[in-house]
């Protein structure tokens, strides 16, 4: 596993300016340099450099498609309210940020995201998801409501940094990347799996997108 | 192991960004530079949810939808008092699942319209010659206590004398069907027969077997 440099809030917030981040297994190894991680979630930061934004959800690789994230529901069960676990075609396991492995995939799918600015400013990207109300089969519907995700990542017990929540069949923020930071986490997803519908195949797409002003 | 001093840590982690974050341009992965104004880059997940057609249908004694099947055939028992033989009084029945000759009836799918139908293999016998014709079972439906429903499957058609029934299923919305009925079974007693057992558990024609199908 490559190491991952990492900056833990420990106590002083400052150290988050001057220690690298993702300080990991390059560490653990020495008796010089010995940081007890907390529970906080990761700081990446990013070098400032020309004005950027970047988003990706799932593979990233080159080549167009989107992963996707399924779920067939078992006959005895359907309609029961039994949360169903969903998996994915995602085989995303690194980080793009330093590769460390921070998901597993096919059950987690990775998301990231940031700004890049010459220098440090106050001004942030907003991350959003926009689904359509439902997902459809050709002809009956789910409501994207009734997905919804945990969040969290290999070796970052803090608190989620993409927030778990549920579709709202609309646009919904997930929060704001400050500039020159990386946010990053990896997403379950789960079908609430409240109602008794028709046979078939639903399909439905989110969009996740990154504006800086 | 060699000790970096924080400097060198930085400089290795700038290293990393520079070399990592400019090679974003990847699929449902995007990277968008503008010395000025707003920046808008978005990525894409799709879902899929796959429902299977089910059939559920319950008669009598059995679980709720989900449960393991139940082969319990419930008998309805009716006994003609010597006073009353052939007089048209109607003749409640004993037995059922929820007693005195009533049942629970549940059909629930979810790949459109259900054929639902009663099939019987002929008059009811006493095994010495003598019959009782399916039209003298009436079948009264009312509102489902446990679990509760409507009378959303009501028995709408009767008895046939043999083979199967017209179908009866309400039509499915949106292809779903979730109905249910209580259903009591009564011996309406309109002829004057001879003495004898008629029908019993699986013998003389006594079993009316309710079949659901779907497409």
């Amino acid at each position: 596993m490559p190491a991952r440099w990492l900056a833990f809030f420990i106590g002083a917030t400052d150290i988050v300016e001057y220690l690298p981040q993702r300080l990991r297994s390059l560490f653990m190894g020495t008796a010089m340099l010995i940081l007890i991680p907390t529970a906080e979630a990761w700081v990446l930061n990013v070098t400032p450099g020309p004005r950027t934004i970047g988003l990706t959800i799932g593979n990233n690789v080159a080549g167009g498609t989107p992963n996707i994230v399924s779920v067939a529901v078992p006959a005895a069960v359907l309609g029961t309210g039994a949360s169903q676990a969903m998996t994915s075609d995602s085989t995303q396991a690194n980080s793009p940020f330093d590769n460390f492995t921070v998901c597993v995939p096919p059950n987690q799918v990775y998301i990231g995201g940031y700004l890049r600015e010459l220098t440090t400013t106050a001004n942030s990207a907003t991350l959003s998801v926009t689904t359509t109300a439902t997902l459809s089969n050709g002809t009956e519907t789910i409501p994207f409501t009734q997905i919804s995700w945990t969040s969290t990542s290999i070796g970052n017990a803090g608190a989620a940094d993409i927030p778990a929540g549920t579709f709202n069949g609309g646009n919904l923020v997930l929060r704001n990347i400050a500039s020159n930071r990386y946010v990053e986490n990896c997403h379950t997803f789960n079908y609430a799996n409240a109602n008794f519908v028709a046979a078939g195949t639903y399909t439905g797409r989110a969009t996740y997108t990154l504006v800086a002003p | 192991m060699k000790t970096l001093n924080s400097m060198s840590k930085t400089a290795l982690v700038a290293a990393l960004v520079a070399a990592s974050v400019p090679m974003l341009a990847q699929a449902e992965s995007a990277t968008v530079s503008a010395a000025t104004g707003p920046l808008t880059t978005s990525a894409r997940l799709d879902f899929r949810i796959t429902v299977p057609k089910v059939l559920f249908l319950r008669v009598g004694t059995g679980g709720l939808y989900g449960a393991a099947a139940n082969t319990t055939v419930d008998l309805i028992d009716f006994t003609v008092p010597a006073a009353n033989l052939g007089d048209a009084t109607a003749i409640a029945g004993t037995g059922g699942d929820l007693g005195a000759g009533a049942v629970t009836a549940l059909l629930r799918s979810n790949a459109g319209n259900v054929t639902l139908t009663a099939n019987t293999l002929g008059a009811i016998g006493n095994g010495a010659g003598d019959s009782i014709p399916w039209t003298q079972i009436a079948v009264a439906s009312a509102n489902l206590a446990t679990p509760v429903f409507a009378n959303t499957l009501p028995h709408s058609v009767a008895l046939p004398a043999t083979g199967a029934s017209a179908n009866f299923a309400p039509a499915a919305v949106s292809k779903v069907t979730n109905v249910g009925s209580q259903w009591t079974y009564s011996y309406l007693n309109a002829a004057t027969v001879p003495a004898g057992t008629y029908g019993g558990v699986n013998t003389n024609n006594g079993r009316v077997t309710y079949t659901a199908s779907v497409l």
